[in-house]
């Protein structure tokens, strides 16, 4: 993806491997120190070359524009790849009279605030559980898990999906690439 | 698709300094409210437009619930409608910074109340505050009767082909869109962007206007949902200018002459926050903005978590929350 790589993500875990034992004291203060960059969420969006189709039903349902403003928000960004694996739902799912529908599936690949594998990780490891759930701009929520070297994600209605790489961060919130849709159609 | 509800009518954050500020002059969440439309919500709305507020000072350590009423100088889009509790009450300890947090402890009194004079707020935590959650009115704004434009096609509400519609998509209830209030219910279907409530006889009784759909960028607001008074401090946080409008989780940015939806300008949780209060659940995660990471870290003191344009601070032990605090500058 053509997203600036976030070298924090990487750093950042082993940080949190070392320091698990003082979490959560340590949050936020590895991203504080890395500077994200100046591009607007719906910039990084844009210029993914892995997310052509969520940049399109992002922009063809009017979404985009929350993310070229004030308010902070972290995508679970869909890969093309994972538009395509859902065969004819696909072309359903984009047609112009389905815009209420695919809105409403983005609505729920969208969390406030801004999130990076790091702190996810550190969540998780900090969890009695090791899971954390975060709240969706959607109809639910999702819920992270370690899956290995991976972060997993799960949706409120069961979908799951992985977290693909780093990942990257911009002036108004983060992109966290995955390769599943986040609700079930 | 937010859970929560919609057409309610949220009550204008009004912060002032020190004192609440006696009935000043004002203007609601949205304004130019032509009335309602041929369609009679069933959501109990509010008149958000501009006007005189009036009313004396309140005691600004008073817990009020306050009723969305429009402003009295233009009060046309509540007429006929039921009052609504606000959605979103806040008000003050007159303590400012009782915490040992960071950031600027700011000394805020705030007031929800629609058409009060609203000042910009500035930056500081707030320690005594609550948001109800607006997911609480959800079932009310269901409009009864024909999307409009199924109406002017004078066929009774009846869509050719609604009822054995099997695209997929339509098959989806008000479960899959997360409309509380709806959920668990039978009888709605897609429709034209729209959730349409299907009667026994396959006509539409009542439909629901959806993102991206009826409430489309280009479609003109549906009259039959007014303006509701949304909190001064969205307005300024997300930029929200002259016209506005909010429904379903998401703020609209509309053009003030033709009334059509120019821009999706935030989509909210819509989660209650309250000192007080213990911390919703779903916040699991360190979620702050990038430009406030230097400010509020999470430590053994205090942790924040960020929602709908707010840092909350947060006690770990008790995980109460402990100041809400605004990020205008």
């Amino acid at each position: 993806m053509n997203y600036p790589t976030l070298l924090m993500a990487a750093a950042s875990a082993l940080a949190v491997t070392a320091c698990s034992d003082k979490t959560p004291t340590a949050a936020g203060t590895e991203a504080a120190a890395e500077a994200a960059s100046g591009d607007t969420v719906a910039a990084l969006i844009d210029g993914s070359a892995d997310h052509k189709t969520l940049a399109g039903a992002l922009k063809s349902t009017g979404i985009d524009g929350v993310f070229g403003g004030k308010g902070d928000y972290t995508v679970l960004a869909p890969s093309d790849a994972a538009f395509t694996a859902l065969g004819d739902k696909a072309a359903t799912l984009t047609a112009p009279e389905q815009k209420a529908v695919l809105a409403a599936i983005l609505r729920d690949h969208v969390i406030p605030g801004t999130l990076t594998p790091a702190d996810i990780g550190k969540a998780i490891d900090a969890s009695s559980g090791k899971s954390v759930t975060m709240r969706t701009v959607g109809s639910g929520s999702v819920t992270f898990t370690r899956d290995g070297d991976a972060i997993a994600v799960a949706s409120s209605d069961g979908a799951k999906a992985k977290v693909l790489g780093a990942g990257s961060v911009g002036s108004n919130g983060a992109v966290l690439p995955v390769d599943t849709l986040l609700k079930k159609v | 698709m937010r859970k929560f509800l919609t057409s309610i009518a949220l009550a204008a954050l009004v912060t002032a300094t020190a004192q609440a500020d006696p009935g000043g002059n004002g203007k609601g969440g949205g304004n130019k409210e032509r009335g309602n439309g041929g369609a009679q919500a069933s959501a109990a709305l509010n008149g958000g437009g501009k006007g005189n507020g009036g009313g004396k000072a309140e005691n600004a350590r008073q817990v009020e619930r306050v009723v969305n009423r429009g402003p009295a100088g233009d009060n046309r889009a509540e007429k006929g409608r039921p009052d609504v509790p606000a959605p979103l009450r806040v008000y003050d300890n007159g303590k400012g910074n009782g915490n040992a947090g960071r950031g600027n402890d700011a000394r805020v009194v705030t007031v929800d109340r629609p058409g009060k004079d609203v000042r910009p707020m500035v930056q500081g935590r707030i320690t005594n505050f609550e948001r109800v959650a607006w997911r609480d009115y959800d079932s009310r704004a269901l409009v009864d009767g024909c999307p409009p434009g199924l109406a002017k096609k004078n066929n009774g509400c009846m869509p050719p082909g609604l009822a054995k519609q099997d695209s997929g998509w339509d098959r989806y209830d008000a479960d899959w869109w997360g409309l509380r209030g709806l959920t668990g219910l039978s009888g709605y279907r897609y429709y034209d962007g729209n959730l349409v409530r299907l009667g026994p006889s396959g006509m539409i009784s009542g439909y629901y206007p959806l993102l991206g759909g009826a409430l489309a960028i280009g479609n003109v607001w549906p009259s039959a949902w007014s303006p509701t008074p949304v909190p001064q401090y969205y307005v300024d946080y997300y930029g929200l200018g002259d016209d506005y409008r909010y429904f379903d989780g998401a703020l609209y940015r509309l053009d003030p002459e033709t009334q059509a939806i120019e821009t999706i300008a935030a989509l909210l949780t819509g989660d209650t926050f309250s000192v007080g209060q213990r911390i919703p659940d779903g916040y699991g995660v360190y979620n702050v903005p990038y430009a406030y990471r230097d400010r509020y870290v999470d430590g053994p003191d205090a942790y924040y978590r960020y929602n709908d344009g707010y840092v909350y601070e947060v006690d770990p032990t008790t995980q109460l929350v402990v100041a809400a605090i605004n990020l205008l500058t």
